[in-house]
């Protein structure tokens, strides 16, 4: 199990308990879930490069206590 | 603002999306638990002194006054009691009465010191045996003046040393002749023992004159002994070192001797070895001539201390295994019914020997000359080459004299690994090569595209289908299928409407299709 931290810089700042075998489309849907607001609707990057649905969070080297930018399209 | 779940709440919402649920261990709760106390805010506690004693051994309860200060009483570490109290002004006392006692001893010490100077004509000096700080003191004034020199007359007479020790502390009357302590350190006559005592009385120090000069006399008359002793054991020394010294040199030489002698010996042996085969041999006709100069050159260069080595011991093993195999050969020829070629020596016997090796049943006449002409050519190149004892030598020497056989397959093939080797050290002619070898694959010529047709075109089949189908098993061509990839590796797929019209487009077909069947 890992904490993974989504900040939108607008005063959200959710710390979300996965799996590092979840994929990025999950783990959006386990936010959406916490945050309220819809999974589609949900950007994740960091830096510039946006995490795509599909892959794991493991693949993208997220480990427990990274920190990801949440954005809203 | 910042949200979180505990686990079992993501857990629930794991469950509904249909997701694993996070496993849940022990110590991931007792962290969480651990987390939550954490968070909480700490209660700080007055922190309260244990109770402690009070020191009022100098003090009354009545003279500690109000919004005094206390303080811990110093104590020695390995104390296990508990810490005492004392008031600051206990402790300012004590410090001060310290510092008195300190200036009080100073003062002492001082004060002897300059009572010592003040005295005239007296020379103090100190030294210091274990802990005690001795004075030694030499007063010419002293009171008891007369009764040293009586006393130095007595050592003068009877070799004694007198020392006038005094401790320094008892130091501060003149006129005690009881606080003195007089040790007298009779020296005997023997000097052995003068000398071990008189490490032990090291640490005096005259500085009297008289007293010195005393000292040296004894330690002239104590000098003339010792030299007189010293030759003695001087003599007694060098005898000894004679006596000991050259028996172990002579043992030693001699177990040297001995190896030398041994290794000498062996060496004999040798050389008496190779010249008898040297002597045998140089009866037998030229072409051994030359291996007995070979040989005598051979030890010659032992003579003058070449190294032999395995190698070279090896050759030599050869050498006399090959003469002693000619010998033999020789031996039966001469027995044999063929004494006619005496002339020509033993080169032409050895030559037969050689051939008969090699070609038992050529017995004819014309192989015999063809033998014979070959043998005078080869009489150059059938010399072993001694001097040297590499490999190549070695090879070509036995191959010569029959040892190895080399067919002309090997040596043709060894030609051709030559060649190659040569050849592919030439940079143009690997540019050639490979410049050949790329037309012939062009062409397709080459090699491998040979072997391959050999092998393995049995089995090829050159009618392969690649058919690339969608999730739902609609078949698609290679630019669709490209399409669909990238789609699946970007995770994007086509809008709603294209995906629409494609399967209008589909369904149009599918209908063409129906009617034309």
């Amino acid at each position: 199990m890992i904490e993974v931290v989504c900040n939108d810089r607008l005063g959200k700042r959710i710390k979300v308990k996965c799996l590092p075998e979840d994929t990025v489309g999950d783990f959006k849907k386990i936010l959406s879930l916490q945050i309220g607001t819809n999974a589609e609707k949900i950007v994740l990057k960091k830096g510039y490069r946006i995490f795509k649905d599909h892959i794991t969070l493991d693949d993208y080297e997220i480990h427990d206590g990274t920190n990801i930018e949440l954005y809203y399209s | 603002m910042k949200t979180e779940l505990s686990i079992e709440e993501t857990n629930k919402l794991r469950i509904k999306l249909g997701l694993k649920p996070i496993a849940v261990t022990p110590s991931e709760s007792i962290q969480e638990k651990s987390h939550h106390e954490v968070e909480e805010p700490k209660k700080v506690q007055p922190r309260v002194l244990k109770a402690q004693r009070v020191d009022h051994g100098s003090l009354d309860n009545a003279s500690i006054l109000e919004g005094e200060i206390m303080t811990l009483k110093d104590a020695n570490i390995l104390d296990e009691d508990q810490n005492e109290l004392i008031t600051e002004s206990e402790v300012l006392d004590g410090q001060l009465n310290k510092k008195s006692e300190s200036t009080k001893k100073l003062h002492q010490f001082e004060g002897d010191e300059n009572e010592n100077d003040d005295d005239d004509g007296e020379e103090e000096s100190y030294f210091k045996v274990g802990e005690a700080r001795v004075k030694l003191r030499v007063n010419e004034n002293y009171k008891r003046d007369s009764k040293l020199k009586k006393m130095e007359e007595l050592a003068k007479k009877n070799n004694k040393y007198v020392v006038n020790l005094d401790s320094g502390e008892d130091d501060s009357d003149d006129n005690d002749d009881d606080a003195l302590d007089e040790l007298t350190m009779i020296q005997k006559s023997d000097f052995s023992s003068s000398k071990k005592k008189s490490k032990s009385v090291s640490a005096k120090k005259f500085k009297k004159s008289k007293k010195n000069k005393t000292k040296a006399s004894n330690g002239s008359t104590g000098w003339k002994n010792l030299s007189d002793e010293e030759i003695d054991l001087n003599q007694h020394v060098v005898l000894d070192g004679e006596s000991i010294g050259d028996d172990i040199f002579d043992d030693d030489n001699d177990g040297l001797q001995a190896v030398l002698t041994a290794s000498r010996l062996k060496a004999n042996s040798k050389k008496v070895k190779n010249s008898e085969i040297v002597k045998k041999h140089q009866d037998d006709g030229p072409k051994k001539r030359k291996l007995a100069e070979v040989l005598e050159d051979e030890d010659d260069q032992s003579d003058s201390g070449l190294v032999i080595d395995g190698t070279s011991e090896f050759l030599s093993g050869l050498k006399q295994n090959i003469l002693s195999n000619h010998e033999h050969t020789n031996d039966a020829e001469s027995t044999g019914s063929q004494p006619s070629n005496e002339t020509n020596g033993t080169i032409e016997n050895y030559e037969h020997s050689s051939s008969e090796l090699v070609k038992p049943n050529g017995t004819g006449p014309d192989v015999e000359e063809d033998t014979g002409e070959n043998s005078e050519e080869d009489i150059p190149s059938d010399e072993p080459n001694f001097g040297s004892t590499g490999l190549s030598s070695t090879l070509s020497f036995l191959q010569k004299s029959s040892v190895l056989k080399i067919t002309d397959e090997a040596r043709l093939k060894e030609r051709e690994r030559t060649m190659q080797k040569k050849l592919k050290k030439d940079l143009a002619y690997m540019k050639l090569a490979s410049e050949i070898n790329g037309d012939a694959n062009n062409n397709g010529h080459s090699s491998t595209t040979s072997i391959v047709t050999e092998h393995g075109l049995n089995d090829y089949n050159p009618e392969i289908k690649i058919t690339y189908t969608d999730d739902n098993n609609n078949v698609l061509n290679p630019k669709e299928a490209y399409k669909h990839l990238s789609h699946k590796f970007h995770g994007k797929g086509p809008s709603k409407q294209k995906q629409a019209k494609l399967l209008l487009k589909k369904q149009q077909k599918q209908l063409k299709e129906q009617k034309f069947s």
